[in-house]
């Protein structure tokens, strides 16, 4: 054999080294080290959820499938699976069906709107010209019972209400019997691990009225309420987690038109001035200017709106553009608007339940998980896995079209509040959800 | 909304290979040894590794190479413990490098280099939990450096080369606002960049066993003028989300290097060094769009990377006249600080092995190939997105080079 063949011969054998090696080390990738979630003290046999909107999965301003499917019942019941609970029964929506709400009509979109100047802009719209009826047909089955009691709209007061399948068409579509009050349906149940969020529906229903025609549930009654709620789920040992409320006026149903959004030029400003120099107000300027609202405690029934007074989202739009609502034909009517004093009492009847909430929570060893401060928190906004998360409307990502009810992605942001909280309590690793695999609002 | 663009994150996907900054996959011969070739008296990789040796490089050669660079990052979203894969292409940096003078005895040598110190892509799997930080960045960079190397005298050589480098970018990431079929908003950045630098370096030949080496590879300054910003968003968003150009502009560190080898025996022949990396240089990184509206803003991520540093240590072994083996390890630190962690560089200190051999296979053809390992993890949460995990990268380079001399 040559001298140069062994050389060959060698460098064959070398590079076949080489490459094989290089292959065994390719393969190599890094490799997943997982490990499961423990239940700590929870027992995750019968959960039950019970609540208001989030809950019921109640958004875009009806109750859909599309919307139940990203419920924070849902949600929460599906981190819970992972530590061996069954999985939750909702009294689903068809999935073709439109959804419907209190008044007959369907959930709502992000669409194109033609405003009275002819003006074509995103807004939110109806998907159908009426709701769905049939969604208010009940579902119970004996054999498979609902574990999902999320009902919209839900006050303190009601859920101890024996005929609240009377008055109630959402809590009528699942109850077990029209005589049977709430707590009655989840004490069957016997849960051993519930989740209860109330409160929001008591505010709101004040809040979205303007304040006028209705009163906040007052704290003492909600107290005694949440209370007997409370210690009767709790009476055969189950645990859970119970939720404090935001402060609702942070929603964009009300943040989102400003209280001086009348906005003039130059010249509209001093004709304005001359044709309501009477009122004595004050003086228009070019730019921004209060809008005229409508005060019975005023002395002419109507004043300038006030820095920090709230304009709700239902407020007529073309009326204002086109119309002189709010400047030359009169004040922005009072259900379209929160006072200062109203709003005021929203926040200390707000702090009044969720004081209520922290110290039912502590005397029962429930978790507790704090909502205000993760709605404070958003109203400045922060980032998640590259969201930016925030309160304001649309572009935010947590709010629905209807400004007041949750995306996906706001349902996953306070499901995870809530596993943190649990898993504090209870010693428990149940995992949170991933914030980027949910959507925000859709968009045409 | 989004700021968004202000978490781009760019740009340095050199971190697939030896130092998160550093790349120095240039020459197979000093690959094997972990890359130590400032001080190396070895090939005409010296363009790259230390001009300065080219004065005492007593041949004309023509030397190609490439590297196939494996890199796979596995990422932890500590919060859901959801697990994603990179699906990185297999990088291929390559260098060709020819050196010629005109007489066996000339003081004077003339060179030419052509090498990609970086060049990878980095991407993610399909809705990874990271989407709206990055999906893909893709990183290309030739550079182009003409080199004159000069003998002093006996003891020094002096070097020096220009760099001219053209590279091109293409960034990747999802925008979370999504339309009626779920699909998601996307955003591209893509454009050209040249810059220019120059390449330094001293060599002295203390003795016939111990030689110095000191190189300085000034910063180039990668910019980008007039590259295409392209946006696919839901159509009630494009006006909020108007393609158009935008400016931006990466600095490649200028590193410094100092080197000692030493024969330890008549077969055995040691090299060492410390690279230092000015990558203070890379604190912020700005993206100036054309048109902006209130989705779309200029936007300036803060970097804040920090000097840095890198030991090499490597020996190379001839085991008969036609074959010498070869081993090194390096550990480096990383330039990126807790709280910048990005998708793109999820870099860490670390500690890299390689090997390799060279085989004369005959008077004026030697082949060199190389391999190199290392395994890095880093944990972070990102202080812009709140992308918030560990990063597992596993990293294989492995390279061949031909060399003739004449």
């Amino acid at each position: 054999m040559s001298k140069t063949t062994t050389h060959y011969l060698k460098l064959k054998k070398i590079l076949f080294l080489g490459i094989a090696s290089s292959i065994l080390l390719i393969s190599c990738k890094p490799k997943i080290q997982n490990i499961d979630p423990e239940k700590g003290l929870i027992n995750p046999e019968r959960i039950v959820m019970i609540g208001g909107n989030a809950i019921a999965g109640y958004t875009d301003d009806a109750l859909s499938e599309d919307g139940q499917k990203f419920s924070v019942a849902s949600l929460l019941a599906q981190q819970l699976q992972t530590i061996g609970s069954p999985a939750l029964v909702s009294p689903m929506v068809d999935f073709s069906s439109v959804g419907n709400n209190i008044n007959g009509k369907s959930k709502m979109k992000l669409g194109y709107k033609t405003d009275c100047n002819g003006v074509s802009s995103l807004s939110p719209i109806r998907i159908a010209s009426s709701g769905d009826p049939s969604i208010f047909t009940n579902l119970f089955s004996a054999n498979n019972p609902f574990t999902n009691l999320g009902v919209p709209n839900l006050k303190a007061i009601n859920i101890n209400n024996s005929a609240f399948a009377d008055t109630d068409p959402f809590f009528a579509r699942l109850t077990s019997s029209s005589t049977s009050s709430l707590l009655d349906n989840i004490t069957t149940l016997n849960p051993t691990f519930f989740t209860l969020m109330i409160g929001e529906s008591d505010i709101l229903d004040y809040a979205l009225k303007g304040g006028s025609g209705v009163n906040l549930t007052s704290p003492v009654t909600f107290e005694s309420d949440v209370n007997l709620a409370v210690n009767t789920i709790t009476a055969n040992g189950s645990r859970g987690v119970l939720t404090n409320i935001p402060d609702v006026t942070q929603y964009p149903y009300f943040t989102t038109l400003p209280w001086d959004g009348l906005t003039l030029s130059a010249e509209k400003a001093a004709s304005l001035n001359t044709a309501l120099a009477a009122l004595n107000f004050g003086t228009y300027v070019e730019g921004a200017n209060p809008f005229i609202i409508n005060d019975t405690s005023a002395p002419s029934g109507f004043r300038w709106a006030k820095k920090g007074e709230l304009v709700l989202l239902s407020a007529p739009l073309d009326s204002i553009k086109c119309f002189g609502m709010g400047s030359t034909s009169g004040g922005i009517p009072e259900k379209y608007i929160l006072t200062l004093e109203e709003i005021a009492n929203i926040k200390s009847t707000t702090s009044a339940y969720n004081s209520s909430l922290a110290a039912i929570a502590t005397n029962t060893g429930l978790a507790f998980s704090n909502m205000n401060a993760l709605f404070e928190k958003l109203t400045v906004g922060f980032p998640q896995n590259g969201v930016a998360l925030s309160s304001k409307f649309v572009s935010g990502g947590i709010f629905s079209v209807d400004g007041l009810n949750l995306t996906p992605r706001g349902n996953a942001l306070i499901t995870n509040e809530i596993i943190k909280s649990i898993n504090k309590t209870y010693n428990s690793t149940i995992r949170t959800l991933d914030i980027s695999a949910y959507r925000g609002v859709i968009f045409p | 909304m989004l700021k968004l663009l202000s978490s781009i994150l760019i740009l340095l996907p050199f971190f697939s290979c030896s130092q998160g900054f550093q790349v120095a996959l240039q020459g197979q011969a000093q690959q094997g040894m972990a890359s130590a070739g400032t001080a190396l008296l070895q090939d005409a990789s010296y363009i790259f590794y230390n001009p300065g040796i080219g004065a005492f490089y007593n041949k004309s050669e023509i030397n190609i190479g490439g590297t196939a660079v494996f890199s796979k990052i596995l990422f932890e979203d500590q919060n859901s413990h959801t697990f994603n894969r990179s699906n990185s292409p297999i990088g291929t940096p390559f260098s060709a490098y020819a050196v010629y003078q005109r007489h066996e005895l000339s003081n004077l040598k003339v060179g030419f280099g052509i090498y990609t110190p970086f060049g990878s892509t980095v991407s993610y799997e399909d809705g990874w939990v990271g989407r709206f930080a990055l999906t893909r960045l893709e990183l290309k960079a030739i550079f182009f450096q003409p080199t004159i190397s000069y003998r002093v005298n006996d003891y020094i050589g002096i070097g020096a080369g220009l760099v001219y480098s053209i590279g091109s970018v293409n960034l990747q990431k999802d925008i979370p606002v999504v339309d009626e079929n779920g699909v998601y908003g996307k955003a591209e950045l893509q454009g050209k960049s040249k810059g220019f630098g120059y390449n330094i370096g001293v060599f002295i030949r203390a003795s016939e066993r111990f030689k110095i080496g000191l190189d300085y590879r000034s910063q180039v300054k990668m910019s980008i003028d007039k590259g295409d910003a392209i946006f696919t968003v839901p159509s009630g968003l494009a006006s909020s989300f108007p393609s158009g150009t935008f400016t931006s502009s990466l600095p490649l560190p200028k590193i410094i290097s100092c080197g000692l080898a030493y024969n330890l025996t008549e077969k055995t022949e040691l090299s060492s060094e410390v690279n230092f990396g000015g990558w203070k240089s890379y604190d912020t990184l700005a993206f100036d769009y054309q048109q902006n509206t209130s989705s779309l803003v200029d936007t300036k991520s803060a970097r804040m990377y920090k000097n840095s540093y890198v030991i090499r240590l490597g020996a190379q072994y001839k085991l008969n006249p036609s074959l010498s083996l070869r081993f090194g390890s390096s550990y480096g630190v990383t330039p990126v600080q807790n709280g910048y962690v990005t998708p793109e560089t999820p870099d860490a200190n670390r500690i890299s092995v390689t090997t390799g051999f060279g085989y004369k296979l005959n008077s004026k053809m030697v082949l060199n190939m190389s391999i190199l390992y290392t395994s890095l993890q880093r944990e972070d949460t990102n202080i812009e997105t709140q992308l918030s995990g560990i990063y597992r990268t596993n990293v294989i380079a492995t390279g061949f080079s031909f060399a003739y001399n004449f």
